[in-house]
């Protein structure tokens, strides 16, 4: 399991390395930081100073390997807009956007989970019926579509919660959380729902066939032939076995979810990652961009990791097997 | 609010959610909650040109000079001012004025002020360039001695230099601006504020939120009603709609177009609108012997005046302005605002459309089969009617035979090329911040050189406008220097050096329940917010 933990930790670093190398690359044509930082006053001796002061009259393989460098010390920089390290202003929204997807994943987890039973064991009423149509709304519309249509019927018309924002935070630590005030419960729902919509339908429809699938097999017949309790049949050996691929979708669909934030981020202006990002794409602020890809990038790679190893816990037939090839190798050799 | 507490006295499992949103209507009697689209850069007032930073950060930060509701210069840390000399200005300063950490206000403080805000990590440095030094007379007087003698520098140059407290720097190790360069730091400024004005910022959240309070020992006589103020901005133009609609914020700038006749009809809010201080208008490039992006080769159809005229016959501003803008665009063919000294009505006036017309002006040029070329364009920027107002255009020079090929792009992107000059044909807009011509002459209209013309992007360039022009720099009478701009201006326009388009309108939406006083430089003064 080491071996193959180290090579896939490798096989992560590698592709980050190549998501620099494309956002460092794409990020040379997005704009002109020059222009947005000096502003429209500013004389061609003073935008040529600065475009000398912030390097970009190095070559470009120079300033690739001086991002790198620094990048790997967690250095990413200067913000060009506020003038401040990025590393901390990507510090400062991360727990907004981990809370936001955090919350939308559980939320599509739960739901999912519950309704995909629903599904597989009444599949011809009318309410399974029901929840898969409307689930495909979930995929149908747009997320944007759906944050607007959330906000004019909650905010607007009926005024239950927040139309934007994060509401009142409390710091833990270096950690802030919304968790803790009713304010920043309420704030959450709606982009909390609006993230968790863009994956249900297809959770719903998977839950649901993994457990029809499940049970039908062989040994939930057997453990209903031992007259075990249907919740148990249910839950401890048909959901347990159905889950597996679930799990894996819902943990390698944590990097989309986090990239499907950036639109939730937007429509309720909720100060995350992702916001800063689009923000800083309107001003050119390439620092900003380049440290958030590759932040991204690092996220892919961890989840990734993260769902190997985790594997090895849900399913004993991945951790025994290695052992049992091997504890069989020489009876069979 | 009253079929609000029918429905919690109803409905008891949302009771306590319809008390807090009642709750927080009760408590907007005292809070001002204003939706910008953007926070922010900095705290630091030097460290940053953004104009939403300057908008936002001038209730808090003062200058020796301020515009009245009527954009009209006025005292404001300086109480007086008076050439000395042709390049000497002398400024009276305000006396028994404070600052918000209670430092007092000197002369010492304006000249620390001058060299922080000249520092090479400031950002407004090259909006000052016109002033040498800065010189203490006495404690209450200062001498601001410039390059050459200048009319207007009140409101030409220090309008845009807030003033900080020097004692106040120096206590918290911020005496030059945050640097954004590679070496830079962040320093005390960049989060903190310590002004004049009428308004403390007591916190800037991670957000972007804003939140001030009343500044008690304001020098100026007090007209709002309120004791604190929230700023959150909202950068998506319906969730900002939303915002105000669900009585979250009490004002939203800018309000997109397309929303203004649903919230005109409610009489719960209202639409507030300015002329913006700008012109947008269309450059052509005059100065190469060869367009970069068109069909045309071995010459550069621009430098032909008739095929310059050819396209302001061809583009139908009424329609335009009806159908497009829908409302928010003014008639102006000049390159500056009628609020601009300089201006004189005749500015108003613009050649009719005429297809036929324009296009015996293209035969007559030699191309009476047009030609293609390539158009600059934001889709983000001009208020986000670039792409609209870019894509009409295109439309009408196609019936006159010009294959307009529109390349639609990022703000960011956009003004980078605009700035190299790496463009044939471009939308663009400029605006007069300091209400007066000479500066958008000298920065769009001026042959360029070095500091001279930097955004005279399609090379315009006559000898007569550049004398005249020269000639009212040093014009120390107002008078004759309104002439000489105004006969400078009347030229470029009938060189067509550029194609002005229109004056744009900024629109907000607030609550009924408030007065606002929108300013056509986008900023708003909280100090003139009243709820009724």
């Amino acid at each position: 399991m080491a071996a193959f933990i180290v090579r896939r930790i490798g096989e992560g670093l590698a592709t980050i390395l190549v998501v620099a190398l494309i956002a460092f690359a794409l990020f040379r044509y997005v704009g002109d930081p020059v222009m947005s930082i000096a502003g429209p006053d500013a004389t061609q001796s003073d935008r040529d100073e600065l475009r000398e002061q912030l390097g970009l009259n190095d070559a470009v393989p120079v300033q690739f390997i001086r991002f790198v460098a620094h990048a790997a010390q967690g250095d990413f920089g200067f913000s060009y807009r506020s003038a401040r390290p990025v590393s901390g202003l990507l510090a400062e929204r991360l727990p907004a956007t981990i809370e936001l997807v955090a919350v939308g994943a559980t939320l599509s987890l739960l739901l999912g989970t519950g309704l995909g039973i629903v599904v597989a064991l009444k599949r011809k009423s009318a309410l399974a019926r029901s929840i898969l149509t409307v689930s495909l709304f979930g995929v149908c519309l747009p997320t944007f579509v759906n944050g607007i249509v959330l906000i004019y019927l909650f905010s607007v018309t009926l005024h239950w919660l927040p139309s934007f924002g994060r509401g009142e935070v409390v710091p833990v630590g270096g950690w802030t959380t919304g968790l803790a005030t009713w304010s920043g419960l309420r704030s959450l729902i709606m982009p909390g729902i609006t993230l968790a919509l863009f994956q249900l339908a297809m959770l719903i429809r998977l839950v649901s066939s993994e457990m029809t699938d499940v049970m039908q097999t062989d040994f939930i017949r057997f453990c209903r032939a031992r007259g075990l309790r249907r919740g148990s049949i249910l839950f401890r050996h048909g959901l347990r076995n159905a889950m597996m691929p679930v799990v894996t979708v819902v943990g390698l669909n944590i990097g989309s979810v986090i990239a499907f934030s950036a639109i939730t981020e937007t429509v309720f202006q909720w100060p995350g990652m992702s916001l800063l990002f689009i923000d800083s794409v309107r001003f050119g602020d390439i620092p900003v961009m380049a440290a958030y890809l590759v932040l991204v990038a690092t996220v892919f790679v961890l989840i990734n990791l993260t769902v190997d190893i985790l594997y090895f816990f849900i399913d004993p037939r991945l951790r025994l097997a290695p052992a049992t090839a091997a504890a069989q190798g020489p009876a069979n050799g | 609010m009253g079929s609000k507490m029918i429905r919690s006295k109803i409905t008891t499992s949302l009771l306590s959610l319809c008390i807090t949103a009642s709750l927080s209507t009760i408590a907007g009697a005292q809070t001002f909650r204003w939706a910008p689209p953007a926070s922010v850069a900095t705290m630091d007032p030097h460290a940053s040109g953004d104009t939403t930073t300057r908008n936002i950060l001038i209730n808090d930060y003062e200058g020796l000079v301020r515009l009245s509701r009527k954009a009209e210069l006025e005292p404001e840390l300086a109480v007086s001012w008076e050439a000395v000399e042709p390049t000497v200005w002398r400024f009276k300063l305000r006396p028994n004025v404070t600052f918000h950490d209670g430092s007092p206000f000197t002369a010492d403080d304006v000249v620390f002020s001058f060299k922080r805000a000249t520092a090479s990590s400031s950002d407004i440095r090259s909006k000052l360039r016109a002033i040498k030094e800065m010189r203490k007379v006495d404690d209450l007087t200062v001498d601001a001695i410039t390059h050459a003698p200048n009319p207007i520098l009140a409101q030409g140059v220090l309008l845009f230099m807030p003033i900080l407290s020097q004692e106040w720097a120096k206590k918290h190790d911020a005496m030059d601006p945050a640097d954004n360069r590679r070496t830079g730091k962040e320093n005390y400024a960049t989060r903190n504020a310590n002004g004049t004005g009428p308004f403390k910022i007591v916190s800037f959240g991670v957000d972007g939120r804003i939140e001030m309070v009343p500044n008690e020992s304001w020098w100026d006589k007090k007209e709002y009603n309120f004791n604190k103020v929230i700023i959150s901005p909202i950068a998506s133009d319906a969730t900002r709609v939303a915002a105000l609609l669900s009585g979250e914020v009490d004002l939203i700038t800018p309000i997109p177009q397309q929303d203004v006749p649903r919230v005109k009809d409610s009489k719960d809010f209202q639409i507030l609108t300015t002329p913006d201080a700008r012109v947008v208008y269309l450059g052509m490039d005059q100065w190469r012997d060869e367009l970069k992006e068109s069909n045309v080769k071995g010459k550069n159809p621009f430098k032909d005046i008739r095929v310059r005229q050819a396209f302001v016959k061809a583009i139908n501003m009424d329609l335009i302005r009806s159908k497009i803008l829908m409302g928010a665009g003014l008639p102006v063919y000049a390159m500056i605002p009628p609020q601009a000294d300089g201006w004189t009505d005749a500015f108003r006036d613009r050649p009719a459309a005429d297809p036929a017309g324009a296009k015996k002006l293209l035969s007559d040029a030699g191309y009476p089969n047009g030609f293609s070329v390539g158009m600059d364009c934001p889709n983000d920027g001009l208020a986000n009617m670039g792409e609209p107002v870019c894509v009409a255009i295109t439309g009408m020079l196609a019936r006159i035979g010009i294959k307009v090929d529109v390349q639609l792009q990022k703000q960011a992107m956009y003004a980078g090329k605009i700035g190299r000059r790496d463009t044939s044909f471009y939308i663009h807009s400029w605006g007069a911040t300091t209400l007066d011509a000479l500066a958008t002459m000298g920065s769009t209209m001026v042959t360029f050189g070095d500091g001279v013309g930097t955004w005279n992007v399609g090379g315009y360039s006559n000898p007569e406008f550049d004398r005249l022009v020269a000639a009212a720099e040093s014009e120390m009478d107002r008078g004759k220097r309104r002439d000489m701009m105004t006969k400078a201006l009347s030229i470029h326009r009938d060189d067509v050096g550029t194609i002005p388009l229109y004056q744009p309108v900024l629109t907000y939406a607030a609550r009924s329940n408030v007065t606002i006083v929108p300013r056509l430089d986008d900023a708003i003064q909280l100090r003139w917010v009243k709820f009724k």
